[in-house]
């Protein structure tokens, strides 16, 4: 099967061919040429066409878009764009829209809101965490910069962590949507529902997951439907999603894996037939998720596989289900030492979820394991186009290097 | 006998004290290289010939910032590449202030009468890209240069020229659908062994 590089190589020499080389002198048809020559009555009435649009322009602007006030702490604290907001070093900071938006700033936190226009809020975060309640996205675009990314909401409830040290961006999504772009993250980027995660530093996305319980989650942080801010002091507000998060955790592997102790919490798994085929039907996606890199961590490729291919039978077509085929391509690969399988697995994710979070490494391991089968040609070519559609990708230097 | 780095001293050297003999040199030297490139940026334009013409008069024009005689060629293909560029966006701009009622992705030939079905389906196809994204692709497919060379020429990195170009293919298999001849010349070209 031929590339679209190939057969537009091949179309160009075409053209190239047809098209000839460039004439002597100039060919004229039907005036074509004279038209060129004529006074160029275009320039002034570009100028005053210019000149009417940038009046209207100049007319409009100011009524279009008022500036969005808003307040930092204290409605009697007006907030200026620009200006770089720190949260006290123990305390946290609320900034107030007068639409009712919050964004409340953790502890030690650096916020500039850069911009706050009728259409468009974009504040900037230079370290710590910002827990978001926006009321009116579908009038507004918001965004949170954070280092190289950019978080655009479309949806209401979500808390951006930037690691500045470390580089590393935690996005929450409460509820709503929210998008994130930036380094390492395609055009598109990634989108995030309600109840999921991402990580993300230098080194690419981890994959998108359920986020653990967060019992500080506001139910509705923010201001009355008025319009009118309504502070308050900063503390813990009851979760408004916490019944699903309670019942995962009452599972106590998930508890263990929660707490970090993975190891603990697949031998729980296990003992507590987690992976049998009626416990695995009865889990939501994340949960299947979870068991599954549990067992992946501890090399258990059986209890892995089959909590993904659960995963896939009984919820088709969700994103988790697009991740679990790339999953099932890592455990092909690193645990059953079977790169015809983990091929199969890579080119099934990159089928169904071709611009994902984890695309890239998906193509870039594709690459690994066809060279690891013996297929040249495919690697060179999946070589060709993961430099091309990666040009700054971690796997650049090994594409590189099948092309020599 | 100079050698060809010396020659090339003197060129420049000429053509910035303007002496005519130098200009009569670069013409010779360059001419048919940047006609062709024009005409297979722009395609069997109308304006061909004035567009060539203008690259030389900016070529002139900014000689004195030359520093490396040796990057001669480059250079003047650069400009070449910058005066297409502003031709392209200069069209675009009158096409929005004078024909706004046009549909959006309207494509408007330029090419001229009697070019084949592929031809112009090819560059109507192209005109529709962004116009970074189309010198690209042009300078690529058509022109036959390497991405390393594209990158040269359009004064930017490797890595951005190989984005631009991704985004240019991928655009332009989705819009070639809407042109019947140059759809078949890439079916063809699929089934060919």
């Amino acid at each position: 099967m031929k590339t679209d590089d190939d057969v537009l190589h091949r179309l160009g020499e075409q053209v190239r061919a047809e098209l000839g080389a460039a004439p002597e002198r100039a060919f004229r048809h039907e005036g074509a040429v004279v038209a060129r020559r004529k006074p160029r009555r275009w320039v002034a009435l570009s100028a005053v066409g210019l000149a009417a649009a940038c009046l209207a322009v100049f007319a409009l602007v100011p009524r279009l878009t008022p500036a969005r006030t808003f307040w930092v702490g204290d409605v009697s604290r007006p907030g200026v764009v620009g200006a770089w907001v720190d949260a006290p070093a123990q305390a946290s900071l609320p900034i107030v829209f007068n639409d009712g938006s919050r964004f409340e700033l953790g502890a030690d936190t650096g916020v500039q809101v850069r911009k706050a226009s009728r259409s468009r809020v974009e504040l900037s975060l230079r370290r710590g965490s910002v827990r978001a309640s926006v009321k009116s996205a579908q009038a507004c675009v918001w965004s949170v910069e954070a280092g190289p990314y950019l978080v655009t909401v479309t949806g209401t409830i979500f808390t951006t962590d930037w690691d500045a040290k470390e580089r590393i961006l935690e996005v929450t999504v409460s509820s709503g949507q929210v998008r994130v772009t930036g380094h390492g993250l395609d055009e598109a980027g990634v989108t995030l529902t309600g109840g999921q995660r991402l990580r993300i530093g230098d080194h690419g996305p981890m994959p998108v997951e359920s986020p653990p319980a967060e019992p500080t989650v506001p139910s509705d942080a923010g201001a009355s439907d008025a319009g009118e801010p309504k502070l308050n002091d900063g503390a813990p507000q009851p979760a408004k999603h916490a019944g699903r998060k309670a019942a995962m955790r009452s599972e106590r592997w998930l508890a263990l894996a929660d707490d970090g102790k993975f190891a603990d919490a697949h031998a729980a798994a296990v003992s507590a037939g987690a992976y049998a085929a009626d416990e695995l039907a009865r889990q939501k996606p994340d949960a299947l998720l979870v068991l599954a890199n549990l067992a992946r961590g501890q090399r258990d490729a059986d209890h892995a596989t089959r909590a993904l291919e659960t995963l896939r039978q009984r919820h088709p077509g969700s994103s988790a289900a697009h991740l679990a085929a790339f999953l099932l391509g890592r455990i092909a690969m690193d645990l059953k030492d079977d790169p015809s399988l983990a091929a199969v697995w890579f080119e099934r994710y990159l089928k169904e979820n071709a611009q994902g979070s984890v695309a890239e490494e998906a193509l870039g391991r594709l690459m690994d394991v066809y060279e690891r089968s013996g297929q040249t040609d495919a690697a060179r070519r999946t070589a060709r186009d993961y430099s091309e559609r990666y040009p700054d990708g971690l796997f650049l230097e090994r594409a590189r290097g099948l092309l020599r | 006998m100079p050698t060809a780095h010396a020659a090339l001293d003197a060129l420049v050297a000429g053509l910035q004290a303007r002496e005519r003999w130098a200009a009569q040199d670069l013409h010779a030297r360059m001419f048919e290289r940047v006609r062709n490139l024009v005409w297979r940026l722009l395609g069997a334009d109308q304006d061909h010939h004035d567009v060539v013409n203008q690259v030389f008069l900016n070529v002139l024009g900014a000689i004195g910032t030359l520093r490396d005689p040796a990057a001669l060629e480059g250079w003047v293909l650069a400009i070449t590449c910058n005066t297409v560029r502003r031709e392209i966006r200069g069209r675009r701009y009158r096409r929005l202030l004078f024909k706004p009622f046009a549909a959006a992705d309207e494509p408007v030939c330029e090419m001229r009468p009697g070019a084949s079905e592929l031809l112009r389906g090819f560059y109507a196809a192209a005109q529709r890209l962004a116009t970074e994204e189309r010198l690209v692709f042009l300078l690529h497919y058509v022109d036959g240069q390497t991405l390393a060379e594209v990158a040269q020429v359009c004064g930017c990195s490797l890595a951005t020229a190989k984005r631009r170009l991704a985004r240019a293919r991928t655009s332009f298999m989705k819009r070639c659908k809407d042109y019947p001849g140059l759809r078949a010349a890439i079916g063809e070209l699929r089934d060919e062994n």
